[in-house]
């Protein structure tokens, strides 16, 4: 109170230019500054002064580093993968195995089947394909075609072998091989197995493995399908038509007389998934590939370019191979990478290893494209991605190791792009890039550059 | 007749009196010359397009008493309206002064691309003055805006870049305030002979930028129009900036001579060098040119006469002088540049006290200037022709005064510079005498 009152008595005391000087300054110096039409070129010949070389161009058709991340799901044992994939494909391959354990099996139904043989209508096993490749049949017609030779083992695989080469078969066939228009039902396709067959493994009471592959004598497409393996979580999305309560994998199915059904699962199956390895020189391309991740690294050298210069525009253009390439439609991710991370030209590294890796900032989201589909008659091969602020950061120094840039698959950790459950463990997908011996320059991968140069600070700016 | 004269011996002031305003000052005028700003330096485009080339445009006003009568100053020795023009003026004040000047200005500008509009406010000075020894000795500081370029100019252009037209804005920007920051001293050595002595603290920053802006031009059914867009990924936007902090420090000597009904005064500024550090940078690119060069700055004249020709009416002229062709350290200017100098003159009826006087009181102002500015455009000399008047009313009890001032000017010739501006000036001071401390 008592200084409030000095205060008072002080500005009464005071005369009336103190407060007037205070006002005018305020008002002076808050409205300083102006309001003016826009600029325009009134004045446009006084400037002699322009920027020393706008938008200059180069591009950058070297590659300085080619090389594969070999990426390893650590959480996902392969043989507990929730789709099988059966076919061939431009010399990469793959059977689907499956083990029947009929050790423990005592099915009343059964046993009294084997004492009167008669009373079994049919043996078969039943595939259930997924809504991606749904294409397989078209009401009346097989659109693609393909041939299951199902052989049996010479002993059951080895879950922790897959994926890899084919364990040895019978040459005899447990199936008719072919394939119809009526061995679907719905998405489902019926392949007949010899009934002998299945009441010789019933009396050995072992466990038995089976092979499914495809016969490449045969009258067949080129490609893969994807069908449900016994690990199939995601059912109701990804397959058309599915009664619920339905046993996935290849189920062994016996039709006994009086509508009566005996449904054998497999205790196991996997994929032998023989794909092919990462490309070892530019001249052959790069791989990306989900499923068994491959992740193709590539970066150019940008000692060509002057020091010190603003980059307008950078665009990394990569051109697909659609012949080489299959799969569902999905995310393709670019990042920037630390090349130290790659010490080889295929380097192993875990998916968890990247996801760190994102979160050290070793490796850089910077963009990306969805749902690439290189099925789709409106696919433009030519793949174009805006890199301008990573080169930027290139040619400012920010990083100590050199970068390049990374091609991944859309994986749960990064944004924006992520396929979700349906992701890369799910599909098999392949896109396969033009390396340097294509005959058209126009399809080799490049790093076009528009930048701006100032000479003073080129010149040896600090 | 001489003004009023509030007699008030200095030596029953406390010395926190004397000191205190001149350490505001100085304190003040030294962190805007450390901030490389003066208060009227702002974010702003208004100005001449004249301004864009060389040194920038001279807005060394003083004061709207000052430009009221055309911008004579050198001969003013008033107690109670005092003039900073010539400190040697300031010796016989006896109360502590503090002077706050502000303009609104608007600028209409042509030239054959076009009309372009504009408008800024500006606080070009901030001045104190304190009385030291009875009416003999006194001592001033201050913040004084000397030059100033605040423009843009944006023209429009294409590029073939990857087969592709590329449209773009080319913005260019010059803006920044050279100022200076006086300390001085003034000495009245006996009656009708008075100097002034003044260090100057030059401080200020320039900034030319050129901002380019890249346009994809789509053609519609309708006609063409311009999108923000190219056919591919955007061009990010270029941006070239040169910035020049200027530092340096002058002096200056006056003097004031009064005989009868003449006055005469002149100054002059000596030669002296101004440091200039200038960082080139282009946006997003980390690495940036430092480099630093010396400026010779021209020695400044100035001489003033004034004539009292009748009772409160008082005639006077200035002339001052800067010679621009012996500027050195600036190779790209110094082909253009030429000798600066400026002619004002004017009439001025004085305040009177007339008790009920009314508006028969009141000052009045009138005159004119001719400059010629200190650099060719286009091989062409720029001429900057001003009349302007002015008036101002006290303050309650003699404790300060508002001055104001209107002017109108004329800036080069279309013809010959490429560009024409007129402008219309108005500026306010405040002036606040002893009292508010």
């Amino acid at each position: 109170m008592t200084l409030l009152v000095g205060v008072r008595g002080a500005l009464r005391m005071a005369c009336p230019v103190y407060p007037l000087i205070l006002l005018v300054m305020v008002l002076t110096t808050s409205f300083l500054g102006c309001s003016s039409d826009p600029a325009n070129p009134v004045g446009g010949d006084l400037v002699d002064t322009s920027i020393d070389s706008l938008l200059q161009t180069v591009e950058l058709v070297a590659v300085t580093q080619h090389a594969h991340l070999d990426i390893d799901n650590e959480s996902t044992r392969p043989d507990t993968a929730e789709v099988l994939y059966f076919g061939e494909s431009e010399g990469e391959s793959s059977a689907i195995l499956a083990n029947y354990d009929f050790s423990a099996l005592s099915d009343t139904l059964l046993i009294d089947a084997l004492v009167h043989p008669d009373s079994i209508d049919a043996v078969y096993i039943r595939l259930y394909v997924l809504l991606a490749y749904d294409t397989l049949r078209n009401e009346d017609s097989v659109v693609v075609k393909k041939s299951f030779a199902v052989h049996q083992l010479s002993s059951p695989f080895d879950t922790l072998a897959v994926p890899g080469t084919l364990p040895p078969y019978d040459e005899e066939l447990l199936n008719e091989n072919s394939l119809s228009a009526t061995d679907f039902v719905k998405s489902a396709i019926k392949i007949d197995i010899k009934e002998n067959a299945f009441i010789d493994w019933y009396n050995a009471r072992q466990e038995v493995g089976v092979v499914f592959r495809e016969d490449l004598s045969a009258d067949i497409d080129s490609c893969f399908i994807g069908i449900a393996s016994r690990e199939m979580k995601h059912a109701a999305s990804s397959i058309d038509s599915l009664r619920e309560g339905t046993l996935l994998g290849p189920v062994l199915t016996v039709d006994l007389t009086r509508d009566r059904v005996v449904r054998i699962q497999p205790v196991a199956d996997a994929s032998t998934l023989e794909l092919e390895t990462p490309p070892l020189d530019p001249a052959d391309g790069w791989l990306l590939r989900t499923l068994d991740r491959v992740a193709p690294v590539l970066s150019f050298d940008l000692s060509l370019l002057p020091a010190n210069i603003l980059i307008n525009r950078a665009e990394l253009t990569i051109v697909n191979d659609r012949e080489r390439s299959y799969g569902t439609p999905g995310s393709i991710v670019l990042s920037e990478i630390d090349t130290t991370l790659i010490p080889d030209p295929v380097s192993a590294v875990s998916l968890a290893a990247l996801e760190a890796a994102l979160e050290q900032s070793t490796v850089y989201q910077i963009t990306g494209r969805s749902s690439v589909d290189v099925r789709s008659e409106d696919f433009n091969p030519t793949m174009e991605f805006n890199v301008t602020a990573s080169v930027q950061r290139f040619v400012n120094g920010v990083y100590e190791a050199q970068r390049g840039f990374l091609l991944s698959a859309g994986e749960s950790f990064f944004t924006e792009y992520t396929e979700g459950t349906l992701g890369p463990d799910f599909y098999l997908r392949k896109f396969r890039f033009h390396g340097t011996d294509a005959a058209d320059p126009e399809l080799w991968p490049r790093l076009r550059i528009t930048y701006t140069r100032v000479d003073d600070i080129t010149g040896g700016g600090k | 007749m001489t003004a009023l004269r509030i007699k008030k011996p200095v030596a029953t002031m406390p010395i926190y009196r004397i000191v205190a305003p001149l350490l505001a000052g100085w304190l003040l005028a030294g962190v805007l010359a450390g901030s490389e700003c003066g208060p009227g330096v702002g974010a702003c485009q208004a100005q001449t397009p004249l301004a864009l080339q060389h040194i920038g445009q001279n807005i060394g006003t003083s004061d709207p008493r000052a430009s009221g009568r055309g911008g004579w100053g050198m001969t003013v020795q008033d107690t109670l309206a005092p003039g900073f023009k010539n400190l040697a003026g300031l010796a016989g004040i006896s109360n502590v002064v503090l002077q706050f000047t502000a303009y609104g200005e608007r600028v209409s500008s042509t030239s054959a691309d076009g009309d372009r509009m504009t408008f800024r406010t500006y606080a070009p000075n901030l001045r104190a003055a304190v009385p030291m020894a009875g009416d003999r000795l006194a001592a001033t500081a201050g913040f004084q805006a000397r030059r100033s370029s605040e423009y843009r100019s944006q023209v429009q252009d294409s590029l073939v870049v990857w087969d592709e037209r590329i449209d773009y804005f080319e913005l260019f920007v010059r803006e920044g305030t050279q100022f200076q920051t006086p300390l001085g001293l003034s000495a009245r050595l006996r009656d009708g002979l008075s100097v002034g002595f003044s260090v100057n603290l030059i401080r200020g920053v320039q900034t030319e930028t050129l901002d380019e802006t890249f346009w994809q031009t789509t053609i519609t059914d309708e006609g063409e129009e311009t999108e923000n867009v190219t056919t591919s990924f955007p061009y990010v936007r270029s941006r070239q900036e040169q910035k020049d902090i200027f530092s340096g420090t002058s002096t200056s000597y006056s003097l004031l001579w009064h005989a009868g009904k003449v006055k005469l005064g002149a100054r002059f500024t000596p030669t002296h060098d101004v440091e200039v550090q200038r960082t080139v940078s282009l946006s997003s690119v980390a690495a940036r040119n430092e480099s630093g060069f010396t400026m010779r700055m021209p020695a400044e004249w100035s001489v003033g006469g004034q004539l009292r020709v009748k009772d409160r009416w008082r005639l006077g002229a200035d002339f001052d002088f800067t010679q621009f062709s012996h500027l050195s350290g600036r190779w790209e200017w110094e082909q253009d540049m030429q000798d600066e100098w400026t002619f004002s003159a004017g009439l001025e009826r004085q305040r009177a006290n007339i008790r009920h006087g009314g508006a028969t009181n009141w000052p009045l102002r009138a005159g004119f200037s001719m400059r010629r500015w200190g650099y060719l455009v286009h091989g062409h000399q720029i001429t900057e022709r001003a009349i302007s008047i002015g008036t101002g009313v006290p303050l309650r009890r003699g404790e300060g005064h508002v001055d104001v001032a209107a002017t109108y000017g004329i800036i080069g010739k279309e013809s010959e510079t490429g560009s024409q501006s007129s402008f219309v000036r108005l500026m306010v001071t405040v002036t606040g005498l002893e009292r508010w401390w």
